[in-house]
């Protein structure tokens, strides 16, 4: 084995690890249908507290997760059931957006425990689209790196401007903003993950 | 080139195939056969007995489950066959220099 071949071995070794490694696969479902059970809470919360129309927003929002967190394990179970590959890159999505939901709903839990606890407003529920919006913001930013998708990483700076912009303007038609931004932002980009994973099917099933 | 002793180059890894497997199963955590035969580029008979030869070194491990009563094979490199990748890499940086 001379020096020659030690390096075209190398070089061969390092270019099967990182196409390996750099293998990806999104269909955008889980992050439609979170848009739109998401969208469509804000909405009737919405509608709930500028109309004469009332009900129970809390239990609509119960609802809401459960059929979502429903919807998600049913998806992975599905998908690791088939999937062919495995990858770090994968867990890491997985990771990243399995924090930013925990973040997001701690947050949730943490702004309407605290005034039972200490009778005050820890965080004003107004903020909380805000909030929400940077976290979404930047587990975008970090797919859209691990993803090598600059267009998914741009969706970022969208959701920041969009947290900035209900920062300035604090009243009830956050709402409405942030189910517009779920619609543009997330179910969107969604529907063209969905569209590019059905015109890449050697790249499915990978998880 | 100084003091190369090539009796340190692993045969079991030192074939295309089984580097190829190798080095996908390095990037990857765990890696389906249909996807490893494709990456690779063998025939299902020529890439069975490479991985075989793997698997008795105990540098891959097999698990096998079923989906739609189809049998599916999944592969993950062990600890040992990461190190032995590790050190044969080395081997060949060694070989370089």
């Amino acid at each position: 084995m001379d020096q020659t071949f030690a390096q075209e071995e190398l070089a061969f070794i390092r270019k099967v690890m990182a196409d390996s490694r750099t293998v990806i696969y999104d269909d955008g479902k889980p992050g439609i249908v979170w848009g739109l059970i998401v969208a469509l809470g804000m909405f009737a919360t919405y509608i709930d507290a500028t109309t004469d129309l009332h009900f129970n927003a809390a239990w609509l929002w119960i609802g809401l997760s459960v059929l979502g967190w429903a919807y998600i394990y049913y998806y992975k179970a599905k998908k690791i059931k088939k999937y062919r590959m495995r990858t770090f890159a994968g867990k890491l999505i997985g990771a990243i957006w399995g924090a930013c939901g925990m973040c997001i709903g701690l947050t949730i839990v943490m702004t309407y425990v605290a005034p039972e606890i200490s009778g005050e407003w820890m965080i004003h529920p107004l903020a909380l689209t805000t909030i929400c919006s940077i976290l979404v913001g930047m587990a975008y930013y970090i797919s859209g790196i691990v993803y090598g998708k600059a267009w998914v990483r741009n969706i970022s700076y969208g959701w920041w401007i969009g947290a900035i912009a209900m920062l300035f303007w604090p009243s009830i038609h956050v709402l409405l903003i942030y189910a517009g931004m779920l619609i543009a932002f997330q179910v969107i980009p969604g529907i063209i993950m969905y569209r590019e994973s059905r015109n890449a099917p050697a790249s499915a099933e990978v998880v | 080139m100084k003091n190369f002793d090539y009796q340190q180059i692993d045969d079991i890894i030192h074939s295309r195939i089984r580097l190829a497997v190798m080095a996908v199963l390095a990037g990857a955590e765990e890696v389906e056969f249909t996807y490893l035969r494709d990456k690779v580029g063998a025939t299902d008979g020529n890439l069975s007995v490479h991985l075989k030869k793997l698997e008795e070194a105990k540098y891959i491990e097999v698990k096998k489950s079923f989906l739609n009563r189809k049998p599916i094979t999944h592969y993950k490199l062990t600890t040992t066959g990461r190190k032995a990748f590790e050190a044969y890499i080395d081997s060949l940086e060694k070989l370089i220099k």
